[in-house]
């Protein structure tokens, strides 16, 4: 699958690619390393919001400008990408998050999408924001942002500490729609909905006592 | 002295032993010596003593001694497991930054 969305996103002209593999048993660095990307290994696995880091402190000594997350499973379209950026140069948004219920998820299974809503309303309400969607892993940034954040949460709950720290700091965000597929491979890949609760608690603790 | 004196009793008097010992081989600090030991002595002196808990107790409006270690002690189990969680976190929290430092090293050297 990763050849696969690698293909995809070079075929569509994107050069700078930066794959953090989490310490992936299977051949996903074997793979990352056949194309002409940067690839980052962690020798054992950390959690999709410890990657998120250590891509990002990559690109910061890069030097890119922004910074675009994009999974790795096959949910995300490349063909949102542009529309995610977008708003980011033309209108000087800080970062743009993706949102699955302004656009298409496709396939939702019915208790990811109550979970989901359940966890936009909470969200909301915690941080004051105003989202669609709180839990969608396509989100673009101006990579500066990363100069005054960072990401301490090395699991999925690594979402909902962003915003967090987006509301606080008080970045300029707006949300664009995008796609998501959900297959097998990728509900298999992505977080369970037993996870929901552990991130509630993480949220809580965050907010009240940290 | 009654059954149940004599089996927590000596059950008390090995732990305080144990950390003794602990202590004396240098595998625990003075301030943890000193907490660990006036909590077994606390525990010894309640099991030997117990009329002397329901005082205590009464003091608290709680009818028996025993009622009134038990609350405690679910309060002092609770705070130690969220004392634990939190150094796990902390010691997750370093693996991760060690796990990155060496990914950020790894591809220096490559480039």
């Amino acid at each position: 699958m990763v050849g696969m969305v690698l293909k995809e996103l070079i075929e569509r002209g994107y050069k700078n690619i930066v794959l953090v593999d989490d310490g992936s048993s299977d051949n996903t660095y074997r793979i990352a390393k056949s194309f002409n990307i940067f690839v980052l290994k962690h020798i054992i696995n950390r959690g999709k919001g410890a990657s998120l880091q250590t891509g990002t402190e990559f690109i910061l000594k890069k030097g890119f400008p922004v910074i675009v997350h994009f999974d790795a499973d096959g949910q995300h379209n490349p063909d949102d990408i542009e529309a995610l950026v977008l708003p980011i140069f033309e209108e000087n948004y800080d970062l743009v998050f993706g949102s699955r219920f302004m656009g298409k998820a496709e396939n939702i299974p019915f208790l990811r999408k109550l979970i989901l809503k359940g966890g936009i309303i909470f969200t909301n309400l915690l941080y004051g924001v105003k989202l669609t969607d709180v839990h969608n892993g396509m989100r673009a940034f101006k990579s500066e942002i990363f100069r005054k954040i960072k990401l301490t949460e090395d699991r999925f709950a690594y979402a909902s500490e962003l915003i967090e720290k987006i509301s606080r700091v008080g970045f300029r965000y707006k949300e664009v729609p995008v796609n998501i597929r959900y297959t097998d491979y990728s509900i298999s890949k992505g977080q369970k909905n037993v996870n929901a609760l552990n991130i509630f608690f993480k949220m809580i603790k965050r907010r009240f006592f940290a | 002295m009654l059954k149940y004196q004599i089996f927590f009793g000596s059950i008390v008097v090995l732990i305080i032993f144990w950390n003794l010992l602990l202590f004396k081989n240098g595998r625990i600090k003075v301030r943890r010596f000193i907490i660990f030991i006036s909590f077994w002595l606390s525990v010894l002196l309640a099991v030997i003593f117990p009329e002397e808990t329901n005082k205590i107790a009464r003091f608290f409006n709680i009818t028996r001694g025993a009622d009134f270690f038990i609350y405690l002690s679910i309060m002092v189990i609770f705070y130690v497991l969220f004392k634990i969680f939190e150094r796990i976190e902390s010691l997750e929290r370093n693996i991760t930054e060690i796990v990155r430092h060496l990914a950020l090293i790894d591809k220096d050297k490559e480039q």
